[in-house]
């Protein structure tokens, strides 16, 4: 049977009828020996030792020369009450002063979530927040999936996408990920009736500095469905099927940080997230001509924005139906849809003589500002 | 929750008062279906706050965590204060975690932990180790290997222990207070039978600072390496490390082109792993993917099975081996070509560069990791050069000599090269290339196991170890400098076939030389043969100390050691036979657990008759010894009388050379009795040298012309002494070598002669008194402890040896001679080989049972290899002596000038300005030979050289440059050496370093290893200096001789 172990308060034998003690109690007997009930106690089970006389003291004062250090800091003299409530006090004192450390460490890391969103804010500014693809495992040969775990390559620190390769069925594919150390199921997606391609699943925000080793789990149920296969792995780990690694592409991104997904890219809560769309690749060049960019507008987006300037007499629109023409100059105006519908975004631009426009990527938004 | 805890983790808390918590609560937020208990000890911490924080958690979870307090004692101490907690009240706890309370863990990591342990016999399970602060993650996976473990400490403390670990008394030793106590735990525990399993990402999160009680035992870490090696000396002892090395990381990888499968091996005769190429691709590749978790043998080795069998029939397999190793650490690829020698000849030396083809060896050796990267590379080129004309890897070839009776039919086969390249190409091509570029993302901590035979190596001076695993039984080493015919060598026979008869397993090693007369009787005796086949090795000479006048070679003071040790280590007993420099490797052999013997014969004599030799050298290196088994007792009260202690001595007599069947002795000596008398038959059988007293010899000869003597005389000339006198020469019979024809010879003979200037205990004498023929010999070294006067034969005395000896021949009449004759076969009945050795066997038993190795620390490198090939002999080589040097007879002094060449070869050097002349004089030495006496004069300088110059030499040709000088020196002066290259307005200053005061008046030799300059830039240069600079000093200097040789 396990023995019971609770802290234990020792009390000199001729001090213990002197007081109601509150607390399980150790007798020191004048052997020097420490006992409860008559079995012997161990020392370190000792939490407290208070005595009463100075004949209890001094017995203290022999164990003390018999063991050095043996009542150091919890030995107490008088009213074992008294004591206690002091012993209590200071153990008071100190949960106060943590509630204070707490307070302050609260402050700290309300300092820096602010700053953090700045910082995010600066980051999308700046960069556009664009996820950066680390990986590519090129699609070399297929198999049909009803489950396959992947072991992904690289740590879970900043990862923000995965893209598995796949033939296109109906049916519903569902793909989690997991990271192998905590367990903790960091991204979960469910694709109904998936085309033939790169699937792109996405987290909204990069998963944090915590490195752990990130591990992707898919499920289908429906029609035969084909997953793409890449090179094969000499490693059992990264073994997924027949000695093959799964064709992937993975992104990543600053760790901790929320990143816009990629239009293609099927989010994790459906309804929810931010977007960024390039709709042209470096300044175009019109001359007496209206042009018009489309792309087609992910699930969920509700508002569109995109900066852009233009040298040139140039009008421009950001729209789902009729234009609302806008003058552009050189300095960058952004252009917003509210209240988008699924279907096609429109960017359209006119131009009088010759005109350069200068387009940012389009950012989407679930929600409107 | 079930209340019996199954699982304990105990936090030691000293000064991490704060961080503490975190542990705790990582502790308490295990997600398990058993029940943890926390156990946090206070190991005395000063801040009270600790106290308290562990009261609270006591009381506040007084079911999961119990509160201790103790003295401070150290880590260790602390740790074995919880877990002694846990042993005496937690009875259902079948494991204890350690977590140092600044760590954490994933709440999951114990249910994992104890899982594996649960479907394992594992003695404890370590993880993986991801650090916070400063962030890095680290990979422990793969196969737990005790090897490795000696090598680095590749368990955390943070691991589950089962609970038997600790019942068996293992326990964290307090004594370790730097750091590293749980290395030290987990040896104890591998010693107590316990072995490691890691799981990957088990959820163990550690607190790294930049200052912490690891960086701590980082710098203290030889130190406390030292601890360990102490107290775990059976593990660290090299022989078990080969054992280790066998079963968890063998050190080859055998690619068998004739079988198409690669063996895995470090002794190739003990059971491997097969696997087909495809198989071994796949490993070879996960290795490469991640080194760390991956084993992979170290060295590669492209043979055929068969090439294997012929060099294990003849007994040199292992050492072949163990050489191509030595060669693979200074070139590229290493390999071995066989051909066939003459007879009883076995050899093995190193080719010049380039004169065989990569393509022609039958086995080659390379490190795995050229083959793995030279697979990785798409083109290969590098490595596909080795069919060209100028391979770019650097191949440096070995040759192999077998008797006739030894096959080289696979050892003379080459295409190992094309083998080689085959064998990439499939490793190339073999599916798994491509992806084992992708690694995982924790650092390899373990990617020592790529490199795995270098834990052995660092325990013996980073040289390589013999392959061989010794199995059982007891394994006797006989080391000799050379093995031709002389009396050391059928010794060394008559001692290993007795070994052999008592079931000990003898292995010859050769220390002096490449090439040896290793006869069909040593072959049928030996189990294996090994030549150290060191350029450095001389067993005399170089030395500039003496003991007691008997000189210090060189070699034991500054060879390369290691290397010996490293191929000895493993044996149980090592008999030194007059390996001269070799003694200098007896006492750490010694402390290796080897049991060393010292097998002496006779002192020499040196030109004024001083006794000199090996029993001084044994003298000198006493300590080194456990026995001296002299050749007689002479010697053994001699030794004794010298200050061997008596339980040191075991004689072990000489007895006759060769077996003689007793029912054909006695039929020989009826054969003889039955002999009409007639004219004597006298005999000299022997070596023909200065020793032996030829002049004394032909002195008798031509003085007994007119006696009724026949003369025989069989010998040859070892060592070259000049002419043989007329007397000898024209009754001269070459030598004998086989029993058959020895018998015979002392059949035909009445009387052997024997007139040495000095001697041991002569086997002839031995084998000619078996014979029944009679002896008449100086009274020299132990002869008269065989030679009774009057009785078994005739003991002359040495200062009238011939006289004597023409009276002794004068006075054998036939009935004399008969009855010396039969005395003397009977003096020689039962003294045999294998009664002599019995005391020495009995010796060897008594130490053998107690011996244990007793060295705690890794042999250091040696300070110097030679590199490949620097004094082998059958390099071509070519005289660049300056002929003016040569030539040089005039007696005319001359004064010198600062840089003003004198007879084109010889200038001195000093600052600009200084006003420094030199004065030269040839002069006569007393011997032979001439000497020019260098006189600087002028006030001491900041430097001052003297220079030798060599003009024109054809560089380009040349691998090597050999300076060989004597100079004299008026004071014990070093001197600087440098060698200055120079021309096309390039220059090149290679330092050979300095010349120490005391080998002045030796010869030496510097050598300019032209490697060392790359090729096109040797072309350019076509002056030669070598600089002998001294610290300013004005520093007169004879020269004596000078001569350069160049090698190509």
């Amino acid at each position: 049977m396990t023995e019971t172990w609770s802290p234990l308060c020792l009390v000199p034998a001729c001090d213990v009828g002197r007081a109601a003690w509150p607390m399980p109690v150790a007798v020191l007997g004048d052997d020097l020996a420490v006992s409860q009930d008559g079995r012997a106690v161990a020392l370190s089970q000792i939490a407290v030792a208070v005595s009463l006389t100075a004949e209890g003291a001094a017995l203290f004062d022999r164990l003390e020369a018999a063991q050095p250090g043996a009542l150091q800091g919890i030995r107490h003299a008088g009213d074992p009450v008294a004591a206690l409530v002091a012993a209590l006090a200071h153990s008071q004192a100190r949960v106060a002063r943590q509630l204070r450390e707490l307070a302050q460490l609260r402050e700290m890391a309300e300092r820096s979530l602010q700053s953090f969103q700045r910082l995010e804010a600066f980051v999308w500014q700046t960069s556009k927040g664009e996820r950066t693809l680390v990986q590519h495992l090129a699609q070399e040969g297929s198999f049909a999936l009803t489950r396959a775990v992947q072991r992904l390559p690289g740590d879970s620190a900043g990862l923000t996408d995965v893209a598995v390769w796949i033939g296109g069925a109906r049916g519903v594919l569902t793909a989690r990920l997991v990271l192998a150390e905590s367990a903790e199921v960091v991204g979960l997606w469910q694709v109904t009736d998936p085309g033939e391609g790169w699937l792109r699943l996405a987290l909204p925000r990069a998963l944090s500095v915590d490195a752990q080793t990130p591990m992707l789990h898919l499920d289908w149920t429906g029609e035969p469905l084909t997953l793409g296969l890449s090179l094969p792995h000499p490693d059992p780990r990264f073994q997924c099927e027949g000695g093959a690694m799964l064709a992937l592409k993975l992104w990543k991104f600053v760790p901790g940080v929320a990143a816009p997904m990629a239009p293609e890219a099927h989010g994790t809560e459906p309804g929810t997230g931010r977007w960024l769309m390039p709709l042209a690749a470096g300044p175009l060049t019109l001359t007496d001509e209206t042009l018009t960019l489309r792309h087609p507008i992910p699930a969920g987006l509700r508002l569109a924005q995109v900066m852009v300037s233009a040298e040139g007499a140039v009008e421009m629109a950001l729209t789902q139906g009729a234009p609302r023409w806008q003058p552009i100059g050189a300095e960058p105006v952004t252009l917003v849809l509210h209240d988008a519908a699924p279907g096609e975004l429109l960017l359209m631009a006119r131009a009088k003589g010759a005109a350069t426009l200068y387009l940012d990527p389009v950012e989407g938004f679930a929600h409107a500002r | 929750m079930p209340a019996e805890p199954l699982l304990a983790i105990v936090i030691p808390v000293f000064r991490h008062s704060v961080l503490m918590a975190g542990a705790v609560e990582s502790a308490l937020a295990q997600e398990a279906d058993f029940a943890i208990r926390i156990v946090i000890v206070n190991d005395g911490c000063p801040h009270p706050e600790t106290h308290e924080t562990g009261l609270a958690y006591a009381r506040a979870y007084p079911e999961r965590v119990t509160y201790l307090r103790k003295a401070n004692g150290g880590l260790s101490s602390a740790r074995n204060h919880g877990i002694a907690h846990v042993l005496a009240h937690l009875p259902t706890v079948r494991a204890i975690y350690m977590l140092d309370a600044d760590n954490a863990l994933r709440p999951l990591a114990m249910a994992r932990a104890m899982a594996a342990l649960q479907a394992s016999d594992a003695g404890w399970i370590y993880p993986d180790i991801d650090m916070r602060g400063l962030t890095s993650g680290h990979d422990y996976s793969g196969p737990y290997s005790v090897l490795l473990h000696l090598a680095m400490n590749t368990c955390e403390a943070g691991s589950l222990v089962r609970r038997e670990v600790f019942e068996a008394g293992v326990m964290f030793d307090t004594s370790f207070k730097a750091g590293f106590e749980d290395w030290d735990f987990f040896l104890s525990a591998v010693q107590a039978g316990f072995r490691g399993q890691n799981i990957e990402g088990m959820g163990f999160l550690y607190r790294k600072r930049p200052e912490s009680m690891l960086a701590d035992s980082e710098r203290e870490r030889e130190p406390i390496l030292a601890k360990l090696r102490a107290k775990h000396r059976a593990l660290f002892s090299p022989r078990a490390m080969l054992e280790m090395e066998a079963v968890e990381a063998p050190r080859y990888a055998f690619i068998l082109a004739d079988l198409n499968e690669v063996w895995l091996a470090t002794d190739p005769l003990s059971p491997a792993e097969v696997l087909s190429p495809e198989d071994f691709a796949l490993r070879l590749w996960r290795a490469r993917a991640a080194p760390g978790r991956h084993p992979l043998p170290p060295l590669t080795v492209v043979t055929r099975s068969d090439a294997l069998a012929e060099a294990a029939a003849a007994g040199m397999l292992h050492g072949l081996l163990w050489q191509l190793e030595v060669i693979a650490d200074q070139a590229h690829v290493a390999g071995l070509v066989g051909v066939q020698g003459g007879a009883d000849r076995l050899g093995l030396r190193l080719l010049p560069e380039g004169q065989r083809s990569a393509d022609e060896a039958a086995v080659l050796m390379l490190a795995t990791e050229l083959v793995t990267s030279s697979a990785a590379d798409a083109k290969g080129a590098w490595m596909g050069s080795l069919l060209g004309a100028t391979p770019q890897p650097r191949v440096v070839l070995a040759q192999v000599t077998l008797p006739p009776a030894l096959p080289v039919a696979a050892l003379g086969q080459g295409g190992m090269a094309a083998a080689l390249l085959a064998a990439i190409a499939g490793l190339r091509a073999s599916p798994w290339a491509r992806g084992a570029q992708i690694a995982d993302w924790r650092a390899p901590d373990l990617k020592r196991r790529a490199a795995s035979h270098m834990i052995l190596r660092n325990r013996l001076g980073q040289q390589p170890t013999l392959p061989l695993l010794r199995g059982t039984g007891r394994h006797v080493g006989l080391v000799l400098s050379i093995l031709e015919f002389g009396g050391v060598e059928k010794v060394a026979l008559n001692l290993a076939r007795a070994f052999a008869a008592r079931g000990w397993a003898v292995h010859l090693v050769l220390v002096g030389v490449r090439d040896a007369a290793v006869s069909a009787e040593w072959r049928a005796t030996l189990a294996s043969v090994t030549f150290l086949g060191d350029p450095d090795y001389a067993p005399w000479g170089g030395g500039d100390r003496d003991y007691f006048g008997t000189e210090i070679p060189r070699w034991a003071t500054s060879g390369n050691h290691a290397r010996l040790i490293a191929l000895l280590h493993w044996l149980d007993v090592v008999v030194d036979l007059h390996s001269g420099a070799g003694v200098a490797v007896m006492g750490q052999l010694k402390r290796q657990g080897v049991v060393t013997v010292t097998s002496l014969h006779l002192a020499d004599l040196s030109a004024a008759g001083r006794p000199t030799g090996n029993p001084f050298l044994a003298l000198a290196y006493e300590h080194a010894f456990d026995l001296f088994a002299p050749c007689s007792h002479a010697l053994g009260d001699w030794l004794h009388a010298l200050g061997i202690p008596e339980d040191k001595i075991v004689p072990v007599p000489n007895a006759p050379g060769f077996p003689l069947d007793p029912a054909q002795a006695e039929s020989l000596q009826q054969a003889r009795r039955d002999r009409p008398p007639g004219r004597l038959r006298a005999l000299f059988l022997g070596r023909l040298d200065a020793q032996k007293g030829l002049q004394r010899l032909a002195e008798v000869i031509a003085q007994s012309r007119d006696l009724p003597v026949d003369w025989r005389v069989i010998g040859k000339a070892v060592l070259a002494d000049g002419p043989l006198p007329e007397a000898i020469s024209a009754v001269l019979e070459p030598a004998l070598t086989t029993p058959e024809a020895l018998t015979e010879a002392l059949a035909a003979a009445d009387v052997l002669v024997l007139l040495s200037e000095y001697e041991g205990l002569p086997l002839t004498v031995l084998e000619a008194m078996r014979q029944g023929v009679v002896p008449v010999a100086t009274d020299v070294g132990a002869v008269a402890e065989v030679v009774q006067d009057g009785v078994t034969g005739v003991l002359l005395p040495f200062d009238q040896a011939v006289p004597a000896c023409l009276a002794a021949l004068r006075a054998l009449t036939p009935d004399h001679l008969a009855r010396l004759s039969a005395n003397a076969a009977a003096a020689m009945q039962g003294r045999d080989w294998l009664a002599a050795t019995a005391p020495l066997a009995l010796a060897l038993d008594r130490i053998a049972a107690t011996r244990q190795p007793s060295a705690d620390t890794d042999l250091p490198p040696p300070a110097h290899v030679a590199p490949l090939g620097a004094h082998d002999t059958e390099m071509e080589r070519i005289d660049l002596t300056p002929p003016l040097w040569a030539a040089l007879q005039s007696d005319e002094p001359a004064r010198l000038h600062r840089y003003e060449p004198f007879a084109g070869f010889l200038q001195f050097g000093a600052p600009e300005g200084a006003d420094v002349v030199l004065d030269l004089q040839p002069r006569r030495l007393r011997g032979q030979g001439r000497a020019l006496s260098l006189t600087p004069e002028g006030r001491p300088q900041p430097w001052f050289t003297y220079e030798l110059i060599l003009d024109g030499a054809p560089l380009q040709d040349l691998i090597a440059l050999d300076f060989r000088l004597r100079y004299a020196l008026p004071r014990p002066r070093n001197l600087y050496a440098q060698f200055m290259l120079s021309g096309a307005g390039e220059q090149v200053t290679i330092d050979f370093g300095t010349l120490r005061g005391t080998d002045a008046g030796s010869p030496m030799t510097l050598t300019l290893a032209l490697r060392q300059v790359a090729p096109e830039m040797r072309r350019s240069l076509a002056r030669v200096r070598l600089v002998l600079s001294t610290d300013g000093e004005m520093l007169p200097l004879d020269l004596m001789e000078f001569s350069v040789e160049g090698r190509r």
